[in-house]
């Protein structure tokens, strides 16, 4: 089987299954409310006619426009609804996240009165097309618009950081469950190199690099991320560089590889080790040293959860390994990698995909969880968990409860539904 | 069978130390010096300090808390670097120095230098004790920054509501989802089996946080129902002097059961499909036909025969089980504020007590490492077909 004929079985089961038909609909258009949040829910009018000049505020990359000399800032919140536009069109929810609208501020329920002054000082019941149709928070913030935004950060979440464990997961479960212990030789010359890679790449990787780091570690954020696998890259590229060094080393002075290399029983260690240690408590320790950002929960959440897609990675190779395709296609002299890539791996990509699944909605969890807790997370971002963090002092806004909580369990619903139906097949 | 154990335990070893290593070195990068917090916030008696009393001070408690070590048994620093800079203990001054030296040190700053330091360490004397101190493996944490007492002496309660609620919540999700299972296992198809495999995915795939909250805006709420306190884990005025267990456990009854059903629900889906996935394999095979055959009740081939040989998938099901908990008892004690290990991270956090965020961290980890070994030698006294293959190895 190769690439190929494993999409078109994931797409028959795709069309054949219902059940798993819906779920792959539903995450769509999750997906499509992630991407078009700032279309769906925003308090700049998408459209507007303001003294004979026809306005795009909310597709704008500016934040202001100049009119007849005077400036008109877009940021202006809920000001926008009260202005006197000649032609209005506004997002179906017409908040943005961090709008504050302090007339109807402290938790007001879906079915309570909201108001809304106009310039002429006259206070109204909110037109439908402004209300917020799923209350407000403590602060003022529309809970709908917030749920539409904090969608971003959920999937988003979930995705990147899978991302990078099944990159991992997939390569090292895949060469541990391949090469087991007997199969790699490496020789000492290879070893020698190998430990000087690593002091090499601490020295350049970290303890030169100790004042960029740890300055990204208070930035957070993007630049973060770029600097942590920057020093990872020296990491893998010295390892890669002094192994050819040693095997050139003993090319020359006629050397044969004599030791085994044990990766198997190396990568079940380090399994071991990562997965006994608690992650959500050691997110929370991490959030104290460097600032909490999403960048940095996706790195951390993606370089934990890595292990359990390299053990059912490693168990398939160990199965297939086995198999008779594997071992003509060794005895016609074909090379490792090109056996576990383009081999065995489109045999095995199904179930690790159902494993993928899983950790996508292991990853909303934590995401969701920290956001509840308040730790670990930047918290000028209103997410989903945040909203249920508002709940926790004031029960009788149910509203803050309910439709969160529904969305991070409707998320996590369907990757585990969507994870069982194809594992079911 | 004790070669097997004796190999897995000597394995527990490194196991540990690296988990250890972790540990510290996230305590020896937390930002802030402990030093300064603790002369600082220990302000006795609001007698004025001079800065040379501070000083004094703050040279004492280095030398107590050992901070006048080097880090670690080696380092890799700079060749333009003195291997003595851990001798100095104000953080400013060591800025300055390392700036001053980036400075000037030119192309030294690029070339490495290895520098050993033998036992005389930090972590040496953090893991095995030295001077005024035990050493972790004697269970002494050190002393917790913002309570000045040490942090085994903090932990030591927390650890047993954890651990009070962690075990007895698996056991009752045992006691739930085995015989619900049995039952799956037993009519697959029917109506009943269908619609409670339905709800039990649904239980499943609710966030903890979400059913804490919702329980208690439903059950906890004078405005819905109040049936059960709010938050806590006993009566605010504590219990009778010489209470016994019972009566202390009937008065905490009622701060219990949420906590409880919160720990419980996720794991009774998992466990009980688990277990009716493997009764299911079992009953295919010829020795349940076999005991039909022989006349034997169905009841008693379910859970005699079957269940006792799938009983191992369920023991793996225990090491996954026992680790979430910890991790998961984060969210569950801060929403119904159980005086657990998981709270008392959270407030550490907030207020900056590293030694105790990392304690946690290292304890937990070590429980968790301690209950795969235990499933491991477990495993191998059930199945003792798993005990050979190891052996077989050595032999062949």
């Amino acid at each position: 089987m190769n690439f190929k004929q494993t999409y078109i079985a994931i797409q028959s089961t795709l069309s054949h299954n219902r059940v798993l038909k819906r779920c792959v609909r539903v995450f769509f258009i999750f997906v499509t409310i992630a991407l078009l949040a700032p279309f769906i829910a925003n308090d700049k009018p998408l459209i507007c006619k303001y003294k004979g000049h026809w306005l795009f505020p909310a597709f704008s990359l500016r934040h202001y426009s100049t009119i007849d000399g005077t400036v008109i800032n877009y940021n202006m919140g809920k000001d926008w609804k009260i202005l006197n536009t000649e032609v209005c069109v506004f997002p179906p929810c017409s908040w943005s996240p961090n709008t504050i609208d302090a007339e109807n501020a402290p938790r007001k329920s879906p079915f309570d009165a909201q108001v809304i002054t106009y310039t002429n000082q006259q206070t109204v019941s909110i037109p439908l097309q402004f209300r917020h149709w799923l209350g407000t928070t403590q602060n003022g913030n529309d809970v709908l618009s917030c749920l539409i935004h904090g969608t971003q950060v959920s999937l988003s979440v979930g995705i990147f950081s899978m991302l990078i464990a099944a990159l991992l997961g997939i390569s090292i479960g895949a060469c541990a469950g391949y090469f087991q212990n007997h199969t790699l030789r490496i020789s000492y010359s290879q070893v020698i190199g190998l430990m000087l890679a690593l002091f090499l790449s601490y020295f350049y990787g970290i303890v030169v690099r100790a004042d960029t780091l740890a300055n990204a570690m208070s930035a957070g954020g993007l630049y973060l991320v770029v600097q942590v696998l920057f020093t990872l890259y020296l990491f893998v590229q010295n390892s890669i560089v002094l192994l050819f060094v040693g095997k050139w080393i003993d090319s020359k002075l006629g050397l044969s590889p004599a030791l085994y290399f044990p990766l198997d029983s190396v990568v079940m260690r380090v399994i071991e080790i990562l997965n006994s240690i608690p992650g959500l408590l050691l997110i929370i320790a991490l959030s104290a040293i460097a600032k909490p950002s999403f960048g940095l929960l996706i790195l951390i959440i993606g370089f934990l959860s890595w292990t359990s897609i390299a053990r059912l990675t490693r168990a398939e190779y160990l199965k297939t390994k086995q198999l008779d395709y594997v071992t003509s296609c060794k005895a016609i002299g074909m090379s490792h990698y090109r056996i576990i890539i383009r081999h065995i791996l489109p045999n095995v990509l199904p179930l690790i995909l159902v494993q993928i699944i899983f950790g996508l909605a292991g990853a909303v969890l934590i995401e969701a969880s920290l956001s509840f807790i308040g730790v670990g997370v930047p918290l000028n971002t209103i997410t989903w968990g945040s909203l249920l963090n508002e709940a926790r002092d004031h029960f009788s806004a149910w509203w803050l409860v309910v439709f969160p909580g529904l969305c991070v369990f409707t998320l996590i619903y369907i990757y585990n539904k969507i994870a069982t139906e194809i594992s079911r097949q | 069978m004790w070669r097997y154990v004796l190999k897995r335990l000597l394995w527990f070893i490194p196991t540990l130390l690296a988990v250890t290593v972790i540990g510290f070195m996230l305590l020896a990068n937390a930002p802030g010096d402990p030093v300064n917090n603790l002369v600082m916030s220990s302000g006795s008696g609001g007698s004025l300090k001079t800065a040379e009393d501070i000083e004094v001070q703050k040279t004492f408690w280095r030398h107590k808390l050992g901070l006048d070590l080097p880090v670690f048994y080696f380092s890799i620093g700079k060749l333009s670097e003195p291997d003595t800079l851990y001798k100095i203990t104000d953080q400013e001054q060591l800025q300055r120095i390392k700036a001053n030296v980036k400075i000037h040190g030119g192309y030294k700053n690029y070339i490495p230098k290895f520098n050993w330091y033998g036992i005389h360490n930090q972590y040496h004397r953090w893991l095995f004790g030295g001077t005024n101190t035990q050493g972790i493996i004697r269970g002494d944490f050190g002393l917790s920054i913002s309570k000045k007492e040490p942090v085994m002496m903090i932990l030591k309660d927390k650890l047993i509501w954890s651990l009070f609620f962690s075990i007895l919540s698996i056991i009752l999700a045992y006691i739930i989802s085995i015989p619900i299972g049995i039952k799956l296992a037993q009519q697959p198809e029917s109506r009943v089996s269908k619609v409670t495999q339905t709800l039990l995915f649904l239980l499943y795939s609710m966030p903890s946080f979400f059913v804490g909250v919702l329980l208690l805006m439903l059950f906890a709420n004078p405005d819905v129902i109040s049936m059960f306190p709010p938050s806590g884990i006993k009566p605010i005025e504590g219990y009778d002097n010489n209470a016994s267990l019972l009566s202390k456990f009937s008065a905490s009854l009622p701060y219990i059961i949420l906590p409880l059903i919160c720990y419980t629900y996720s794991s009774l889906a998992f466990i009980s499909r688990l277990t009716a996935t493997s009764i299911g394999q079992q009953l295919q095979q010829d020795y349940i036909k076999t005991a039909t055959a022989k006349g034997l009740s169905q009841k008693r081939i379910l859970w005699k025969h079957a269940l006792k040989n799938s009983a191992l998938p369920l023991i793996t099901v225990f090491t996954s089980v026992f680790p979430t908990i910890i991790g998961g008892s984060v969210i569950i004690e801060s929403i119904f504020t159980i005086p657990g290990m998981g709270l008392e991270t959270v407030k550490a956090i907030i207020s900056q007590d590293y030694p105790v965020v990392i304690a946690v961290i290292t304890l937990s980890s070590v429980l968790t490492i301690f209950s795969y070994v235990l499933a491991d030698i477990v495993y191998a006294w059930i199945d003792p077909r798993i005990r050979p293959s190891n052996e077989m190895q050595n032999k062949f």
